[in-house]
């Protein structure tokens, strides 16, 4: 495990340190960093892949200790999978997750927030696209109002300056029927 | 004697504070048994103050369990726990964990758009209806469609009716509705129709519908879009128009990725003819279409075009009309261009560029199909060749030549945007293997 709490330990060669925004240190593999385009820039950049190269603690100043936690845990289960190609169009489409990934993301939507944002600032392309899709599944078969519930979307309402009551502009009557669709039966997967 | 008494102290059993993003504040506190809400405008919480309630409090009474919630992180949590724990006596921070109440409200743009692409289109219709934030953000990304159609029983049906089908090439879900009345299609259909053509990229739009429905259709998209239309659409068909003017417009607000024209009107000026001729997209446009020609020297126009711009190769022209009427015409036209004539009367005429020439095919009847294509002029026999075999089909010599195979490839290399909406039905095609 390359997830460890604060330690004095010295590091090892093929570690680095990340401290979250709470000031707690991390130990991470260098081979698990290669999924973050940001870490592995950096890595790069300051060219802490040498041995003889002293290793700074990187300041992860917008990610907490709980979302880097999180991160870890994602980054070491998909230590040994293959890069992940961005244009695969049948796995970006699907709303099918493995158990594991549905066990991992079945938090709350604050969180899940959260860790999108943690994913697109360490620029962790595989777990970005899987929390898009995740949200997506949410409210994919949910109306307009339950999407509202769902992502907590205050409606832009103003009210009326003569009476005070809310006027609801953000629907026309031409639209409404718009979003009632209904699709035929899914094509058969390619 | 009792004014030396120490004052009671207060108890508070629990006490919630809560900053939003919009930066005001609200103390919920029980006091004994009372709940007591107050809200709080202007407080300042980004100063990183305590708020003055809170401190009060802290300082004469005794409070249980106190609960500070901000809704986005800040600097002015981090101040307000210093100042807490300062105060405190028996501040218990151990489990202390900051509850930051993300929501999708808080997301940036780029991010919300990322979520929104992996939305099927039926969510991203409901998910612009919830604000009008959403709907700018929805409607701001465009979305690619296989194919949209209007046709008339197009799926069987028991009673006649107007059939309108789309697919996104994403997700590759394919819509249908169907329409018997004017009123339903023009309620449900129209600003569907609309919406799609505004914000979709469209590999084919197979608009076979009649003139009036065509007309109502237009009419609410220009209505709607104040007049700023464009049509992002690769494959333009339409064989049910018997008017010119509804495909102009079409044409007129097509952006230049237009690739396929197939028109059939059959009452129109020689005006509408020579605006349409002169429209760049048609100019532009790979594969033009036009199933009767009655002022063949008008749509020649459209040769013209070609030579002025210089074309490139596989560009094509085809329409049917009246046979020696167009071949005199062409000739008196283009005679210091062409290069040769054989006895079926195909011809070939030069362009500017050294490398490629139109090569022009006739039928054999008095009233047939004219076909104009860009070939290159080095292998001019063989585009002929090719021709031949692909106007003749009881030319089999031309089957074996291996140049014409050439030919081949590169016409088949020219239509990479397949028209998959006469694709057979799956179920179908399983049977048949």
């Amino acid at each position: 495990m390359s997830c460890e709490e604060p330690t004095t330990s010295p590091t090892p060669e093929n570690n680095i340190t990340v401290v979250s925004s709470d000031g707690k240190e991390f130990l991470l593999d260098l081979k698990l960093t290669e999924q973050s385009e940001t870490l592995a820039r950096l890595i790069s950049n300051f060219e802490y892949d040498r041995t003889d190269v002293k290793k700074d603690p990187v300041p992860l100043g917008n990610i907490t200790s709980a979302q880097m936690q999180k991160i870890i845990e994602w980054l070491q289960h998909h230590r040994y999978y293959p890069k992940w190609e961005q244009n695969d169009i049948h796995y970006s489409t699907s709303f099918t997750f493995e158990t594991w990934v549905e066990e991992y993301l079945n938090i709350p939507n604050n969180e899940m927030f959260e860790l999108l944002n943690a994913a697109n600032y360490l620029n962790i392309p595989r777990l970005f696209s899987t929390i898009c899709r995740i949200m997506a599944s949410r409210i994919t078969g949910k109306s307009a109002e339950q999407i509202r519930t769902v992502l907590n979307i205050k409606t832009d309402v103003k009210n009326d300056v003569y009476t005070g009551i809310p006027i609801q502009e953000d629907s026309s009557s031409s639209e409404d029927g718009m979003s009632e669709i209904s699709l035929s039966p899914s094509p058969p997967p390619i | 004697m009792e004014s030396d008494k120490p004052p009671q102290a207060l108890h508070f059993p629990r006490v919630a504070v809560k900053v939003d993003s919009r930066q005001k504040e609200s103390i919920n506190f029980m006091f004994g048994e009372t709940p007591i809400l107050i809200k709080c405008v202007n407080l300042s919480p980004s100063r990183g103050r305590l708020n003055p309630l809170v401190d009060y409090m802290m300082r004469n009474g005794e409070i249980g369990d106190l609960q500070v919630k901000v809704e986005k992180p800040n600097k002015s949590l981090g101040k307000i726990m210093e100042t807490l724990l300062e105060k405190s006596e028996k501040s218990d921070l151990s489990n202390w964990k900051p509850f930051f109440d993300t929501n999708w409200n808080d997301l940036t743009e780029k991010l919300k758009k990322k979520c929104i692409d992996f939305m099927h289109f039926k969510t991203r219709l409901r998910l612009r209806k919830t604000s009008k934030t959403e709907r700018l953000l929805v409607d701001s990304l465009k979305l690619d469609f296989d194919f949209l159609k209007i046709d008339t029983n197009g799926r069987r049906c028991y009673e006649e009716c107007t059939e309108l089908s789309f697919r996104d090439s994403k997700f590759r879900q394919e819509v249908y509705l169907k329409f018997s009345e004017m009123s339903e299609f023009h309620k449900t259909a129209v600003p569907l129709l609309t919406y799609i053509l505004k914000i979709g990229n469209i590999n084919t739009f197979a608009c076979e519908m009649n003139d009036i429905w065509m007309y109502e259709m237009l009419s609410e998209i220009r209505c709607q879009q104040e007049g700023n239309v464009k049509f992002r659409i690769k494959k333009y068909l339409n064989s049910m128009s018997l008017e010119l003017k509804q495909t102009l417009f079409v044409l007129e607000n097509c952006e230049h990725e237009l690739k396929t024209i197939v028109i059939d009107p059959k009452e129109y000026e020689e005006e509408e003819l020579q605006r349409f001729v002169c429209l760049s997209t048609v100019a532009n446009a790979q594969n033009v279409n036009i199933g009767h020609v009655s002022f063949t020297s008008t749509a020649i126009g459209l040769i013209e075009k070609w030579i002025e711009n210089d074309v490139a190769i596989g560009t094509k022209f085809e329409f049917d009309a009246v046979r020696q009427e167009t071949i005199d015409e062409f000739v008196t036209n283009f005679e210091e261009r062409v290069i040769s004539r054989n006895k079926y009367d195909d011809m070939t005429i030069r362009m500017d560029s050294l490398d490629r020439v139109i090569c022009m095919k006739c039928g054999p009847f008095y009233y047939t199909s004219m076909t104009f294509i860009v070939i290159p002029s080095d292998p001019l026999e063989s585009a002929l060749l090719f021709d031949k075999r692909l106007y003749s089909s009881t030319d089999s010599d031309a089957s074996s030549d291996e140049e014409s195979v050439e030919f081949v490839k590169y016409r088949f290399d020219e239509s990479e945007d397949d028209d998959e909406i006469y694709h057979e039905p799956l179920a179908v095609t399983l049977l048949k293997n």
